[in-house]
């Protein structure tokens, strides 16, 4: 907005029209008096309905807002036209009302019909409100109304100190639930890696078992190889000296020779027996071999996780740190901080987007407060709050057709008519902006209006 | 001699370490048997051999007028000695055969067994590997 924008709006014409009056000397001169319209009209065209769900997602009037409700299916306008000052005052609210009205608005719940809610089974008028606030609330993610069947956590330590925050885990809380996280996968782990040594140990022994057993067949076979060759060398031993003996010949000359002869048969059979032992003696040791082998595997998967969980631990705490650190130049709660750390969410966006939810809430009860007071009273300006409401929210100007002339000028110098002691409070303040500030009339009276915009309401 | 630890669907004969090691020690049995009728068979040559030489050992001496002699005694230890140093070379040709063929045996499981201890061991590393590796689930 330019300056020129400023100058042209109608805070700013007001500023104007009221340095006049105060240039004329008279406040005869500003108050004028201005029509009144029967302003239940607007509601009985359909836009109470956004208007009661308004009032009553601020907990402002909603029953009073639920009165005034009537279906839209199959009303017609009733040729109620809005006036220039609705107008012009809603634009003006939409412009610092903001957030309020826009995250109304652009949760489209409008658009939702009562009808509509019927065919879902919400036919109750407080259903269907509860209805409409959870969808405005969960469409932008606002922090719910906290419900009695929902247990209040509280805040921790490190639980969060902003605005409209109930509170989950702390800081310390998730800290301890991550590292538990760990420590059980690592816990895990070994297991595994018991699993797998067990499973290693259990092959490896029966495969070696298997091996020892062929391993002695094969020597038990030696054996009886060298056995039955002995056996043959006797018998034929035996059948040679028979022979000499049935010739006549005495077997004993020949002893010796035969005795050299078994000698070296069997220093051959021993070197073999020696050498299968010797075999048998390495298969032993390569067990050994094989169980050093298994032990250094799964010792370093052991230290492996060991090493991870130490690594995770440090980089949670590290984490943990930084979102201490970082939480007070955040204004985001450690414990969020940490969270989006561990999620890769925003969750400093997130806070400003509740900071601003929040502040759009705080302005829209702002203007419900106003919405009372200009509705309260024998001067009350509007027939209800909830009238009230929509000109300030801007909706009249949303939902209906201008078809009737108003005069701005002529409501304003009606309500400070009928407030006589805002209007003497405002001529002070003005006077001070002029005199003690140095300001001009025109500029002192915006400065002045701002202040009450918002300050005042 | 290695068996390994692949499997060559290929080999009908050879696909699996198992088969391997089972036709190895069935080639190891058929050379045996092998040995043993060669053993048997060089033992009946000779002993028809022998049964063949005592007869013309005594003719020869008889028919010299020595039969009753020392030096035929002699002679006749001598065809005994050689007789049973030739069966004796039999005897140790066939056990250094035997013995070949058994320690080809413990080559054979020792083959086969060392390639189910590498299996064994690869699959505990890769099973004690995944089981440590939990760094991509919590970073």
């Amino acid at each position: 907005m330019g300056f020129g924008d400023i100058w042209d709006s109608p805070v700013a014409n007001l500023a104007k029209r009221v340095g006049q009056g105060l240039a004329s000397g008279g406040a005869s001169e500003i108050f004028r008096q201005a029509p009144q319209e029967p302003i239940e009209q607007f509601i009985n065209q359909g836009i109470g309905a956004p208007l009661g769900w308004g009032l009553g997602l601020n907990d402002l009037s909603a029953a009073d807002a639920f009165g005034y409700w009537v279906p839209p299916v199959g009303e017609a306008p009733q040729g109620f036209s809005p006036r220039g000052f609705f107008e012009k005052v809603a634009d003006q609210a939409q412009g610092f009302m903001g957030q309020a009205s826009d995250a109304w608005d652009s949760s489209n719940v409008d658009g939702i019909t009562d009808s509509e809610l019927a065919a879902m089974g919400i036919t109750d008028p407080k259903e269907q409100f509860a209805w409409r606030v959870d969808f405005v609330t969960d469409y932008h993610g606002m922090e719910r109304i906290p419900r009695k069947d929902m247990p209040d956590e509280g805040d921790g330590p490190d639980g969060p100190d902003g605005p409209g925050t109930p509170r989950g885990p702390s800081l310390d809380d998730l800290l301890a639930q991550q590292q538990q996280i760990i420590r059980d996968m690592v816990a895990r782990g070994m297991m595994g890696v018991d699993e797998a040594e067990a499973a290693y140990t259990q092959a490896v022994s029966g495969i070696y078992a298997d091996f020892q057993n062929e391993q002695n067949i094969t020597r038990t076979g030696f054996d009886a190889d060298v056995e039955a060759r002995g056996t043959q060398r006797a018998q034929d031993r035996q059948d040679s000296m028979d022979a000499l003996i049935a010739a006549g010949v005495d077997p004993r000359g020949s002893s010796g020779d035969q005795l050299a002869s078994d000698q070296a048969y069997n220093a051959g059979t021993d070197a073999q027996s020696e050498y299968m032992d010797a075999l048998m003696r390495i298969s032993e040791m390569g067990e050994g071999s094989r169980q050093l082998a298994g032990e250094r595997e799964f010792g370093a998967s052991r230290r492996s996780l060991n090493e991870t969980q130490a690594q995770g631990f440090a980089g949670l705490e590290s984490q943990a740190a930084m979102a201490r650190a970082l939480s007070g130049v955040s204004g985001t709660s450690p414990a969020d901080l940490f969270a989006g750390m561990l999620s890769g969410m925003d969750t400093v966006g997130m806070q400003r987007q509740k900071d601003s939810a929040a502040a759009g809430a705080a302005q829209d009860q702002q203007l419900k407060d106003l919405a009372v007071n200009l509705s309260s009273g024998p001067n009350a300006i509007f027939a209800s709050p909830g009238e009230a409401y929509a000109v300030l929210t801007g909706r009249l100007k949303q939902n209906s057709g201008s078809q009737q002339s108003f005069n701005l000028n002529d409501y304003i110098d009606e309500y400070y008519a009928s407030n006589p002691g805002l209007f003497s409070e405002g001529l002070e303040s003005i006077s001070n902006l002029i005199n003690v500030d140095g300001l001009p009339p025109d500029l002192a009276m915006f400065g002045y209006m701002d202040q009450f915009d918002v300050q005042g309401q | 001699m290695g068996f390994g630890t692949t499997y060559n669907a290929a080999d009908p004969y050879g696909g699996s370490p198992e088969q391997r090691l089972a036709s190895a020690v069935a080639q190891i049995s058929y050379q045996t048997k092998g040995f043993q009728n060669q053993y048997n068979k060089q033992r009946t040559a000779l002993g028809k051999q022998y049964k063949a030489a005592i007869p013309k050992f005594k003719s020869k001496y008889a028919q010299r007028g020595i039969f009753d002699s020392g030096i035929r005694k002699e002679g006749r230890r001598d065809l005994e000695t050689q007789r049973t140093d030739q069966l004796g070379s039999y005897d140790e040709a066939l056990q250094q055969a035997l013995y070949d063929l058994r320690l080809q045996t413990l080559g054979a499981y020792g083959q086969y067994s060392g390639g189910e201890f590498d299996t064994a061991l690869t699959d505990a590393q890769a099973r004690s590997q995944l089981a440590a590796q939990i760094r991509g689930a919590t970073q």
